[in-house]
């Protein structure tokens, strides 16, 4: 196998990918499986798959054709070689709205294709809740289906044609086949003739069988289409195709059937005593024509009430133990207002009626569907119970045998003693179930297949289908036999084998499959090592382990749009630069093989490396993977006892340098700025060239703070005490940001106080794996904080990721501490602490049209609501920034190395936003690195939300033509440093001391 | 709720090696070099405590890699309050490496910077703090006394360290092969200094119990104050058989490397002056235990060497006597040891007030980061 890499390197133009590193990230898919691949291949086009099928073929190699890797059965990974279409083919080549028609390459996102076809009020039917991020290929390979299937269908019946190609290298054109053709196909011959002529042989022996024992169901995913084949289906190829789950053919190319897609949308919640009642009156329901039907119960709003997710918009759902969300379809809003009203009329008419909720407003919709969407999210990883897993997770049946189905299945949990919650497609009789299987024991084990034995019993019995929407892979391939019988069973081998004579797509999934407690993930033999680290991972058992399986694998951080996960991912596309590919990598590198260097994995390393640790995962991710912190333990230990690059001295300790360079700031900004030196600097210091190095301030706010008199307001009493964080941002470099938090402050009859030592939250040690450093500041912060703390004082931070420090790494590191929960409790944002911690608090007037963006760490723990509410209360407008990293994400952005990758996040979202915004619009951005990559990469000038504060009340508008920020914050805008000519001459001796001082300086 | 303050967030280990030149002797051993594991202890609040122990020039990098592997991350956000109970930790950490000289010397470093920040905290010299018996004790000189100093150095010195320096009492090292060489040595020593002067001597454990009481019968003529380590420290029973063939007190302690060896002297009567080693017997912890103990069986104590260090130990309890002046430290210090006459007076800065000084610490620094400022204006 060893040449295979090198022979597919010599004939793609795509990447070619065997390093450990990479087989490590493609181990696993969404499902409970694992399995090492060959190695992956990114192909660039068609052509590039023809010759890397060439070459896998002349190697015997398995091959395994991979989407989004979001697979919950195990067909997505294997002993192969992968093909993964997600980086290159990703074009939506052909949209045809006339025709109603799309051709797509197989790692095109299905959203691309739905944002695209939605303009044309068309749409892709089938949308997995992943549609953000799901690919066609992995769509077609699975048969997927979704909310709206219900209206259009699933992923088969939206298959027009294929262009597909075998593992012996022919290239072939599929779809519907009239007799003729098929006739003239055989008759020309080849392999193309030879083809079509087993597989009209195969209809013709199985027609009946197929016709007698296919389930007459909306949601029959099991097996494959072979009913496709079926004369009165017009022998549709390509129908046959799909769902076969890479384990006949690679689709090279897909042509789509689009629907209407109504452009106007109304949803009714239903609210019965139990989801058992809710599913009975699902038939009765499909009757008034929704366009969507789904169902949910208790257990799951528990869930995420435990997870404290979208607390606000649970209160939304009508009473009840059990909901059906039903959406209807209208060409205008009064249409489909009336079929929802004539539902609710039609509904309570009936005896046991529902309470009923109609929303109509888009937003409410859209938080209703976040409920239902958070699904996920709120069953796998809740606090206190035990993890649940996928396995028996969309059985599907007849709808009108939905509510006999959940009670029955409910009687079989109970009897194997699983909890867990039923939600899903109601509407085609699909039922999503995460149980908490034990797979970490054999007797676990054996109790999930006694399980799995009689689920699948009771789902045939009721003529229903043991996939209703995820395949079956390897988790439910072996039952097949008894869904279909032996025969069609065996009608399936016949199938795979005209296509893959050799056996070598795919093998072992779907046909001849692995038992289903083959290639467990965990397995009864896992045991990963206890490793002691500075995090606690007190949300995961305390265990650095489990919070590496904490990883679903859904994939939610490879979507390109909304929310801040993953930056990285939407710059490179690459598995490993996503949050999902970093987490199996490290739960790899736990494993010990393909990684074997455990902490000193230089694979993961790389991994990491991108990483911008903005913790968008932590608050974007359904199961919270919280990969920033997961990176400073990992670089902890990497590094442990190492030199660390040079960038991490520079910016880890940037409170140091910073507290260094205050002694003679002028000086150091010269050296900064000037032309030669500069470039020295920043060389020497592992910053990018193109940036520049932010300014010192000529006196610190700390100074500033010490050396006034005393405001005459402030001896007023009694004041509320508040302690000010000057952290090393607004200390150092914005002093105006910090003095005029004090003014606000104390206009707001408060007394401001400060630390007595100069102290620093450490953030920027994180980002290096610093973290002992990181501890020992915190408890000295602790320390200096205390009868602060314990007087009650309310602890105000105007850096959001300082705060993030208080409320995240601190009860981290220190989980039992109770001084740290108290800091976690009483610190808060500025505008936090304005809006509820000041009694009568009355904001001052600022009439302006406001841009706001907040920082990555403010988003992730918590938002911004409490900023926007201040300032539209004060009367301004305000645009909350379409969230997104700016890139800088603190010292990352500097750095020489990720220069590219920071400038390209920032262009995703922010920096085009600014330069979009009206020069009267203020920018305001808490974030200094956010702040930062505003200046140097627009030329606009973000404010502190304190600056905004300060310049409201001012009498004159501010002037259409010219920067806000220039005219209502002269000071803060003009900041300028004059290089003289003397200063050369200092300059040159100063490096030089400089240079030697700091040495000196930081080795004491 | 515990005071955050106290927990200790700082641990760092050196080690500085200060050759001795020409090198010093005694009967048994050269002393080539002075070895300073030191140990600096930061808490949450910024302040610092320094502690040390020292070796005759060999097995310090032991010490140094005990402290750094074993020791120093164990004490980690610990509460410094809490002394006696974080020594017992980790001398129980590392038991199993059986109690000895280098695990308590280890153990010391630690210990005396443990004290040292407990002083500092309290604002209070720590020799008040742990008693305040007295401010002043006396020293003997053992630095004119070296066996290995011709005998004019020797006389010229010992003539200079008692009309000059005010000295009062000088230790003489004994052990010369031929018994006639140690008697002209003391004889020589006592017609320069006079009668007045208190002499006492040292074998340092060079004799086996035959040669100790016929020697020790001729060295009885120059009135001496002690005989120190006439015998090997372990042979207590010969001690105590020593006590009945002379009238010259016995001291020793200096090879003891617990409390409960000193209790053992003790009880078998096999020791008249008890002369705990600060660094020796773990710290300061146990010196003051071994002290106490002498004070409760009505012995007096004089502490062994590093006189900036015993001189705390010894103002602390009511039973001691003198502390042994050797200056080998003062390369490195800021300052030399405060005396008045024949006196030794305890710093009066909160702590132990030993002040070490960075540039020379780095000047002969061996292991640990290289540039560690022990002073800063903490204090």
């Amino acid at each position: 196998m060893g040449d295979i890499a090198k022979d597919l390197r010599r004939v793609m133009r795509g990447d070619v990918r065997f390093d450990r590193g990479s087989r490590a990230a493609y181990a696993t898919d969404a499902s409970n499986y694992r399995q090492v691949p060959i190695g992956v291949v990114l192909p660039r086009d068609a052509a590039d798959v023809v010759a890397a099928m060439d070459v896998c073929r002349q190697h015997d190699a398995p091959v395994l054709p991979r989407g989004g890797g979001t697979s919950l059965a195990g067909q997505c990974c294997n002993v192969a070689v992968v093909f993964d279409f997600t980086k290159y083919m990703r074009r939506l080549v052909v949209l045809d709205p006339e025709r109603r028609r799309a051709r797509v390459e197989p790692g095109l996102v299905l959203d691309t294709l739905r944002d695209a076809a939605e303009r044309h009020h068309l749409t892709f039917a089938p949308d997995p809740s992943t549609h953000n991020h799901c690919t066609f290929g992995g769509m077609i390979g699975n048969n997927a289906c979704g909310v709206h299937s219900v209206m259009g269908g699933n992923t088969v019946d939206n298959v027009e044609e294929l262009e597909i190609l075998t593992y012996d290298g022919s290239r072939l054109r599929v779809g519907a086949t009239s007799d003729s053709e098929l006739e003239a196909i055989v008759h020309a011959g080849g392999r193309r003739g030879q083809i079509y002529a087993a597989l009209k042989s195969l209809r013709d022996k199985y027609a009946d069988l197929i016709r007698s024992r296919y389930p007459k169901i909306p949601r029959r995913i099991s097996g494959y289409n072979l009913d496709q084949l079926l004369p009165e289906n017009g022998f549709h190829v390509a129908r046959a195709l799909v769902g076969t789950e890479g384990t006949c053919v690679t689709v090279i190319e897909a042509t789509t059937r689009l629907v209407h897609s109504p452009p106007y949308k109304s949803l009714l919640v239903l609210g019965y005593p139990d989801v058992y009642r809710a599913a009975d009156h699902v038939v009765e329901l499909m009757a008034c024509g929704p366009t969507g039907l789904e169902g949910l119960d208790d257990r799951l709003i528990d869930g995420m009430k435990k997870l404290n997710m979208h607390p606000q918009d649970l209160r939304l759902l009508p009473e009840g133990g059990g909901w059906l969300v039903v959406e209807f379809g209208g060409d205008s809003k009064a249409e489909s207002d009336d079929k929802a009203r004539a539902a609710i009329a039609a509904l309570k008419a009936s005896p046991a009626a529902p309470t009923m909720k109609l929303y109509d407003d888009r937003r409410t919709e859209k938080l209703i569907w976040k409920i239902r969407e958070s699904g996920l999210g709120a069953t796998a990883r809740v606090p206190g119970q035990a993890p649940t897993w996928e396995g028996w997770e969309d059985s599907a049946v007849p709808p009108a045998s939905l509510g006999r189905y959940l009670r029955e299945l409910r009687r079989l949990f109970d009897r194997y003693q699983y909890a867990c919650s039923l939600y899903g497609h109601f509407g085609q009789g699909c039922v999503h179930t995460r149980i908490d299987f034990d797979l970490e024991s054999q007797s676990g084990i054996d109790r999930y297949k006694a399980f799995m034995d009689d689920a699948t019993d009771l789902v045939v019995s009721l003529g229903g289908s043991l996939s209703g929407e995820h395949g079956d892979g390897q988790s439910k391939a072996q039952f097949l036999s008894k869904m279909f019988g032996p025969e069609l069973v065996e009608a399936f081998r016949e199938f795979k084998t005209i296509w893959d004579p050799r056996g070598r797509m795919n093998p072992g999934k779907v046909v001849n499959p692995y038992r289903i407690d083959q290639n467990l993930r965990l397995g009864a033999s896992y045991r990963p090592p206890r490793l002691a680290t500075h995090f606690t991972f007190p949300d995961d058992r305390r265990s650095f382990a489990f919070a590496t399986a904490r990883c679903v694998g859904i994939g939610e951080c490879r979507r390109d749009h909304d929310g801040t996960m993953c930056p990285s991912y939407r710059v490179t596309h690459d598995e490993e630069h996503s949050t999902r590919g970093r987490a199996r990598l490290l739960f790899e590198m736990l494993e010990g093989e393909p990684l074997t260097r455990g902490w000193r994995d230089d694979h993961v390393r790389e991994a990491l490396d991108l990483c911008l640790a903005c913790k968008g995962c932590k608050g974007d991710c359904p199961v919270k993977v919280d990969m920033a912190t997961y990176k400073a333990e990992f670089l902890s230990h990497y590094y442990e006892k190492r030199i660390r690059p040079r960038s991490a001295y520079a910016m880890g300790f940037i409170h140091r340098w910073a507290r260094l360079a205050s002694y003679a700031p002028r000086i150091v900004n010269a050296i900064a700025r000037a032309p030669l030196t500069s470039n020295l600097a920043k060389a020497v210091a592992g910053i990018a060239q193109q940036r520049s190095i932010p300014s010192f301030a000529d006196r610190t706010f700390v100074q500033w703070f010490r050396s006034r008199t005393v405001h005459p307001d402030a001896a007023r009493l009694p004041a509320q005490k508040v302690l000010l964080w000057p952290d090393t941002f607004n200390n150092y470099f914005h002093p105006d940001t910090a003095i005029a938090a004090t003014e606000i402050l104390e206009r707001a009859g408060c007394e401001v106080v400060l630390p007595a030592r100069s102290l620093c939250c450490g953030r920027p040690l994180y980002d290096y794996g610093f973290l002992r450093r990181a501890r020992r500041m915190l408890l000295e912060i602790l320390a200096d904080l205390q009868p602060h703390l314990e007087d009650n004082a309310s602890v105000v931070v105007l850096e959001p990721s300082c705060l993030a420090v208080f409320h995240d790494e601190l009860l981290n590191l220190f989980p039992d501490d109770a001084l740290a929960k108290r800091l976690a409790q009483q610190s808060c944002s500025l505008a936090e602490f304005l809006m509820t911690r000041v009694q009568g608090y009355s904001a001052p007037r600022l009439s302006q049209s406001i841009l706001l963006h907040g920082h990555c760490h403010q988003k992730a723990l918590g938002g911004v609501g409490h900023e926007e509410c201040l300032l539209k209360e004060m009367g301004a407008t305000v645009t909350v920034s379409d969230s997104g990293c700016c890139g800088m994400a603190g010292s990352f952005g500097f750095e020489a190395n990720h220069y590219d990758v920071s400038i390209n996040v920032g262009e995703l979202v922010l920096l085009p936003a600014v330069r979009a915004a009206s020069p009267d619009t203020l920018i305001v951005a808490d974030g200094f690195s956010c702040r930062e990559q505003v200046e140097q990469c627009t030329g606009r000038r973000a404010v502190h939300l304190a600056h905004a504060l300060k310049a409201a009340g001012r009498e004159s508008a501010v002037q259409k033509d010219r920067p806000a920020e220039e005219q209502m914050l002269p000071a803060v805008a003009r900041r300028t440093f004059p290089v003289e000519l003397a200063a050369t001459v200092l300059i040159g001796a100063g490096v030089t001391l400089g240079a030697l001082g700091a040495w000196q300086w930081w080795r004491r | 709720m515990a005071d955050h303050g106290a927990l200790i967030v700082g641990a760092e280990a050196r080690l500085i090696r200060i050759p001795v030149d020409p090198p010093r002797g005694d009967a048994i051993q050269q002393f080539a070099a002075l070895e300073l594991p030191i140990v600096e202890l930061t808490d949450a609040a910024g302040r610092r405590g320094i502690g040390f122990g020292y070796t005759i020039g060999n097995g310090g990098t032991a010490i140094h890699s005990l402290l750094r592997d074993e020791l120093l991350p164990a004490v980690l956000e610990q509460d410094a309050r809490r002394t006696v109970g974080l020594m017992r930790q980790l001398t129980k950490r590392i038991h199993a490496l059986t109690p000895g000289c280098i695990s308590s010397t280890a153990l010391a470093a630690i210990d005396v910077a443990l004290w040292d920040l407990a002083g500092v905290r309290a604002g209070t010299p720590l020799y008040l703090l742990l008693g305040g018996a007295t401010d002043r004790v006396r020293l003997y000189n053992t630095h004119v006394g070296w066996l290995n100093r011709p005998l004019e150095e020797l006389v010229a010195l010992s003539d200079e360290a008692v009309r000059r320096d005010g000295f009062q009492a000088l230790k003489l090292k004994v052990g010369k092969p031929d018994i006639d060489e140690d008697c002209e040595r003391v004889a020589k020593v006592r017609e320069a200094v006079g009668p007045h002067t208190t002499l006492m001597v040292d074998a340092n454990q060079s004799w086996s119990i035959d040669t100790a009481i016929t020697r020790i019968r001729r060295l009885e003529a120059y009135d001496l104050y002690w005989i120190e380590e006439p015998l090997e420290a372990t042979d207590l029973d010969g001690f105590a058989r020593l006590g009945q063939h002379t009238a010259l007190a016995r001291a020793g302690g200096e090879s003891l490397y617990s409390v409960a060896a000193f209790h053992e002297c003790i009880r078998r009567g096999a020791l008249d002056v008890l002369q705990p080693d600060v660094a020796r017997i773990g710290g300061i912890t146990n010196a003051i235990a071994a002290c106490h103990l002498a004070a409760a069986a009505n012995l007096p104590v004089a502490p062994h060497v590093s006189p900036e260090l015993s001189v705390t130990v010894a103002c602390a309890v009511a039973n001691s006597v003198f502390v042994e002046y050797i200056p080998q430290m003062e390369i490195v210090l800021r300052r030399p040891i405060r005396r008045q006459g024949e006196f030794a007076l305890p710093f009066e800065e909160p702590g132990h007030g030993i002040q070490f000084d960075d540039a020379a610490l780095d000047r002969f620094a061996v292991h640990g980061s290289a540039s560690r400022t022990f002073q800063q204006s903490h204090r």
